[in-house]
């Protein structure tokens, strides 16, 4: 009787260990299905932005271009990120492009001001 | 009293409409009577000032010798490339093909004054008819142009030796661009403006290159003061191994400091040109000269 009484306890701490167990092995599986999640909606995230940033790195250096304030490196790397995205390599392509609209429209505040300041530049 | 007081407020009106057109008419001849050659001097006057103060045992005629008249080893190295100018075949072509008659029987020399020769100093001017800054260069072109031909192209080659021959044909004659009415003093100011305007990935101006670090080294070169930089144009530039024209030559800055060049010749650059002339005056026409 003593016996079976020590089994029952047995069991029931066993069951408690089991249930721990599924339930970390719940939580690595929510982990890992998150993180396919995450990976899975960054490739999309990146597809769809390229082309849009492209676009608009492409307008604002024709605004800076009509003020003369075009920099000789922008129009490269949207060329290199048109490459890029091309070849099917989108993440590099994506960072092209980034950097690109980030040249233009650093490229524009230079251009505004100048128009703006441009007496700042006289050494007298 | 009601009809004083309505009186009294149309006299005000009265009054103060008369204020504002007198002011209205004092402005518009205050602008007309604008002395622009006067507002230009006082720039010209800072100009050399700042070189003075910069420079203070170099002549002001020593300036048409750009970055020679400042540095004493580039001096010695360039005389001795005067022993024998590298540039005196670009004269020589451009002197032959001065004297080429169009296919209408005419010749450069019906475009210009003087027969086109001694007259660089007079270039660039504002044409008050076109309402822009014509240059040698463009003159030339508009020359053939006018004559059926084709115009050349701006960078180096037969523009370059027209350019030349007739830079050297005025050599000593004093740069005299005036700035006269308020159409070409808009020009001069955009190119002042471009002068003094950070460009570029490098957030260079001309200024900071040629005023405030003049005299100092940029990696291995000297950079040269930018009081008397059109004199000596076009030259032949040992990087280059060829002779080119001052909108080569700005286009090759503009590079430098990564900013995409202009359009040689353009608005711009002939802009540019004309402020920097300008800034030039009382100064010798040297050109065709060579630099490093």
């Amino acid at each position: 009787m003593a016996l079976l009484h020590v089994n029952k306890i047995g069991l029931a701490i066993m069951a408690t260990v089991n249930r721990e167990k599924a339930m970390t092995q719940l939580r690595i599986l929510f982990f890992v299905v998150l993180g396919m999640a995450l990976f899975s909606t960054g490739r999309l995230h990146a597809d769809a932005d390229i082309k849009p940033i492209l676009a608009d790195a492409r307008a604002t250096l024709t605004t800076v271009a009509a003020k003369g304030f075009e920099w000789t490196t922008t129009r490269q790397l949207i060329a290199a990120a048109e490459v890029a995205l091309a070849a099917g390599d989108k993440a590099h392509s994506l960072n092209l492009a980034k950097a690109a609209l980030n040249e233009a429209e650093k490229s524009l505040l230079q251009a505004n001001y100048a128009e703006a300041h441009w007496q700042d530049g006289m050494p007298f | 009293m009601r009809s004083l007081i309505v009186n009294k407020k149309t006299n005000l009106g009265f009054a103060l409409y008369c204020l504002l057109a007198f002011s209205g008419f004092a402005g518009a001849d205050a602008e007309q009577g604008l002395d622009y050659q006067s507002m230009v001097q006082r720039d010209i006057n800072d100009f050399k000032a700042y070189y003075k103060t910069r420079f203070p045992k170099i002549e002001f005629s020593e300036y048409k010798n750009g970055v020679y008249a400042i540095d004493a080893d580039s001096r010695e190295q360039w005389l001795e490339m005067e022993d024998f100018p590298p540039y005196e075949f670009a004269v020589d072509e451009g002197e032959a093909l001065f004297a080429v008659r169009f296919a209408n029987g005419k010749t450069y020399a019906d475009c210009f004054a003087n027969g086109g020769e001694g007259i660089r100093q007079n270039y660039p001017y504002f044409d008050n008819k076109k309402g822009q800054v014509i240059s040698l260069e463009l003159a030339i072109n508009d020359c053939r142009e006018t004559n059926g031909e084709q115009p050349l192209a701006y960078k180096k080659g037969p523009m370059a030796a027209l350019s030349a021959y007739m830079a050297s044909t005025s050599a000593g004659n004093v740069f005299a661009v005036a700035v006269a009415n308020k159409e070409a003093y808009q020009a001069y100011l955009e190119g002042k403006k471009f002068f003094y305007a950070k460009r570029g990935q490098l957030n260079f101006s001309c200024a900071d290159c040629h005023m405030l670090v003049s005299g100092q080294k940029l990696r291995a070169d000297i950079t040269g003061p930018a009081l008397g930089h059109p004199t000596g144009f076009p030259v032949y530039r040992g990087k280059w191994q060829e002779m080119g024209t001052l909108h080569r030559r700005y286009a090759g800055c503009n590079k430098n400091i990564r900013a995409m060049p202009l359009p040689l010749q353009g608005r711009a650059y002939r802009n540019l040109e004309y402020f920097q002339s300008v800034m030039s005056q009382g100064l010798e026409i040297n050109g065709p000269s060579s630099r490093k």
